[in-house]
């Protein structure tokens, strides 16, 4: 039987990190980004509703407490996505002699290439929180207001 | 260590001509017009979609051109606005719906039980019905057309025009019902793919190690799965609008811009599917031309995971203009923006491969090296159009009909005209011509930028899009003149690639297994392959099993010529998600017309429900319940077969 498959299993150090860890290093950056994205949506559209009377009336130019509740929530998320991060970079550590050659070219088990995946996509999902949050401190809520 | 589950534990063997003679006779497909209606082979199956969704591309085309033909001059009366309206919008149907997608899944279809090292994907007979409603969809969609009642509003249909108010006649009713049964076949084609990944990989293709195709289909499949329900969702509320009186998008009781939202939402991840898997397709064919892996393979496997789920948040940067409030724009702004970076993941990767590798410039090399160029320029109009401020200057003019063609042939057809290139051999034993194949490229990419980079300039010019002809005395004669011009440069170039088609089936030269060099699995079988695919189920070590001995990555090797035998019956094996162990033995359908009389089924019911001919949707649906009879009837165990026991090894 051995003989028809492979002599070295794909995944030598999948005991070094459990598939769960990995599943959180994966998903924290999605999950946190696409809270803050439907959160900061729904809440910044709501606050504008209807166009004729928005909610949120007479803000301070630029700054109001539903910025702020934007800001915290974005914060939080960059924090899950952060954390996502770090447990990749850790599982990554764990990992590093699974197999012979390069990280970005070829040779690395399947444990430590989700690990990388997991450090790329927190890197990738804390910059795109990043992206959302630049606007909550500079960008008015609401059409008519800025005027 | 390997348990089985609830299965026999397979005999392993060589490869030798008696078992490819037994296993021929048991995977060939039976003759004449019920075996060709029957059949459940990916192959086959995956060359009907290329060849239909080829013929829909020119279809597509022919439509361009006579709208080119009307827009080369101000004011010509070529087309009458009605005319012209249904034109770009069975334009736009067919390129989005039934061709962008389709030929996708058509390769895929051919190539992923190839790629993967089994002899057929997960569910056959599924894949079978995905194609038979793909068809059945295409001629619901272009019945209305051909008697003059076709869709009329513009691919994305935005509410009110598509409302009974202002569109009585039956022409989005069709749109509205065709896309709905599209979506069926689009949903389980990509359950199909979803479950072919993570359980038919070959022993040892761990997910680290199979090709960036299937992570482009994977991908664009679970988007698929998440995006689908969305725009059936709408059409659905609009039908129920239309027919029978609700509200879901009346501007007094109900919300015109819900439709944009249920569109986009779906319209947006939609993007992604149509140049996911063509993405891929450039991914594992530049490092045969180049002879060398594939520069940063994880990031770019993850870049395409991650460009997807970011699609997912940016549909609202198609409704900018819609008069929403700017943080909440801001939001998809952000998130149009990010997209950017795992795009120029895959950029800079393609780029390090061939500035590392030694290219040689066949024809598909230089489709592949054309669609990145091609991608560049059309991501950044989107990079620019991301921006809600300047988007508010470019929509709904030519600026933004130049990107999307930038993005929808730059990144779909260059790279499938390329795939073509590169896997006809496969496909049928033969090359094409290289000679014929440059001057294709050269003619299909000088004409392409002709026709499309000074769509930009007509769209900073202020020229609209969606509009049949346009006034005397704007400034824009001279640049449409050009427009159409390079249409029909680009037009010839197709021609070639027909006539390359044409003549190469019957004098090609013949090919070989692996005319290319090439390091995957699907050039470890015959061109074209056997039914059965591999006669022994091959076991891999590395990404590239044909590529090991070149490489010298590691001491191990994959095994082509000796593995798991499974000749009992049309079976497969199964494997773990992650790791690719063996654990099961797939017993694989046979061939079956229930697919086909399904899809007959049920579209018996849409034309129905088009024409309130319900006694029609009634024979639809008993034909439908026979089908589905036929389908689940439960079939008997091979004779020779020993009742399945669990099993360890």
């Amino acid at each position: 039987m051995s003989s028809a498959f492979p002599q070295e299993h794909p995944s030598p150090h999948r005991g070094a990190v459990k598939v769960w860890v990995l599943l959180f290093a994966l998903a924290a950056g999605p999950a946190g980004w696409v809270a803050q994205l439907l959160l900061g949506y729904g809440l910044s559209s709501y606050a504008c509703y209807p166009s004729s009377e928005p909610r949120l009336t007479s803000p301070p130019p630029g700054w109001s407490a539903e910025h702020l509740i934007l800001l915290v929530i974005n914060v939080a998320c960059l924090a899950l996505a952060l954390g996502g991060l770090f447990v990749a970079l850790g599982s990554w550590r764990r990992s590093r002699k699974e197999k012979e050659g390069g990280a970005l070219d070829v040779g690395e088990g399947r444990t430590r290439f989700l690990a990388l995946c997991g450090v790329l996509t927190g890197l990738l999902f804390s910059v795109a929180i990043g992206f959302d949050t630049a606007p909550i401190l500079s960008v008015p809520a609401c059409w008519r207001m800025a005027g | 260590m390997t348990a089985w589950e609830d299965s026999r534990v397979p005999e392993t063997a060589d490869l030798t001509q008696d078992v490819r003679d037994r296993l021929k006779e048991i995977w060939e497909e039976k003759p004449g017009l019920l075996g060709w209606i029957s059949s459940v082979d990916h192959k086959e199956i995956g060359k009907r979609y290329i060849v239909t969704a080829f013929a829909l591309l020119i279809v597509g085309g022919i439509e361009a051109l006579i709208m080119r033909l009307q827009l080369a001059g101000p004011e010509r009366r070529l087309l009458s606005p009605e005319a012209y309206d249904q034109l770009f919008t069975m334009h736009g149907v067919t390129m989005i719906f039934l061709y962008a997608s389709p030929v996708l899944s058509g390769f895929s279809n051919y190539l992923w039980p190839l790629l993967l090292g089994s002899r057929d994907m997960a569910f056959p007979r599924l894949n079978a019905l995905s194609y038979w409603i793909y068809l059945a969809a295409a001629v619901f969609l272009y019945a209305g057309f051909v008697v003059g009642h076709g869709p009329d509003d513009g691919w994305f249909n935005y509410v009110p025009y598509a409302s009974r108010e202002y569109n009585p006649a039956f022409n989005i009713d069709i749109y509205a019902l065709g896309l709905i049964l599209l979506g069926i076949s689009t949903t389980v084609g990509s359950a199909n793919f979803v479950v072919t990944f993570l359980r038919t990989r070959c022993p040892g293709m761990s997910i680290n190690r199979v090709p960036i195709l299937t992570w482009g289909t994977l991908t664009a499949s679970v988007g698929n799965i998440l995006a689908v329900p969305s725009v059936s969702l709408a059409f659905f509320l609009l039908w129920m609008d239309r027919q029978f009186g609700t509200h879901f998008y009346d501007a007094n009781q109900g919300q015109p811009l819900l439709w944009q939202h249920l569109f986009w939402m779906f319209g947006h991840p939609w993007v992604y599917v149509v140049v996911l898997p063509a993405m891929g397709m450039v991914s594992d064919g530049l490092p045969t031309f180049c002879r060398r892996p594939l520069v940063g393979y994880t990031p770019v496997a993850l870049a395409t995971v991650t460009t997807m789920a970011l699609g997912f948040g940016v549909w609202v940067h198609h409704m900018f203009a819609t008069g929403l409030p700017n943080l909440a724009l801001s939001f998809f702004s952000g998130a149009s923006i990010a997209i950017v970076i795992p795009s120029a993941v895959a950029v800079f990767a393609w780029t390090a491969t061939i500035w590392t590798g030694r290219p040689r410039i066949t024809t598909p090399f230089l489709f592949f090296a054309g669609m990145i160029v091609l991608f560049v320029i059309g991501g950044v109009s989107g990079f620019m159009t991301a921006s809600a401020p300047l988007d508010w200057q470019l929509t709904d003019t030519y600026f933004v009909v130049a990107h999307l063609h930038y993005v929808l042939i730059g990144i779909n057809v260059f790279p499938v005209v390329g795939g073509l290139y590169y896997w006809f051999p496969k496909f049928t034993g033969r090359m094409l011509d290289e000679r014929l194949g440059k001057w294709n490229f050269w003619t299909m990419f000088v004409g392409f930028n002709v026709a499309f980079l000074p769509m930009h300039l007509l769209g900073v010019m202020g020229m609209p899009r969606r509009v049949y002809t346009y006034p005397q005395g704007m400034g824009w004669t001279a640049t449409n003149v050009v427009v159409s011009l390079g249409a029909v440069l680009f037009a010839i170039g197709v021609l070639l690639l027909l006539i390359n088609v044409a003549v190469s089936l019957k004098r090609g030269r013949i090919a070989g297994d692996n005319p290319w060099g090439a390091p995957t699995l699907e050039w470890a079988t015959t061109s074209p392959p056997p039914p059965y695919n591999f006669a022994v189920i091959p076991s891999v070590a590395s990404r590239h099993p044909l590529w090991e001995d070149a490489l010298g990555e590691s001491t191990a090797r994959s095994r082509i010529d000796h593995g798991l035998l499974l000749d009992r019956g049309r079976e497969t094996i199964a494997t773990s998600p992650l790791d690719a162990e063996p654990n099961l033995i797939l017993e694989m359908p046979a061939d079956t017309p229930a697919p086909f009389l399904l899809a007959v089924g049920l579209t018996g019911i849409f034309a129905g429900a088009a024409g309130h001919w319900w006694w029609l949707s009634g024979a639809g649906g008993a034909l439908l319940v026979l089908a589905l009879l036929m389908w689940f009837w439960p079939r008997r165990m091979h004779a020779d077969e020993p009742e399945a026991e669990p099993a360890h090894v």
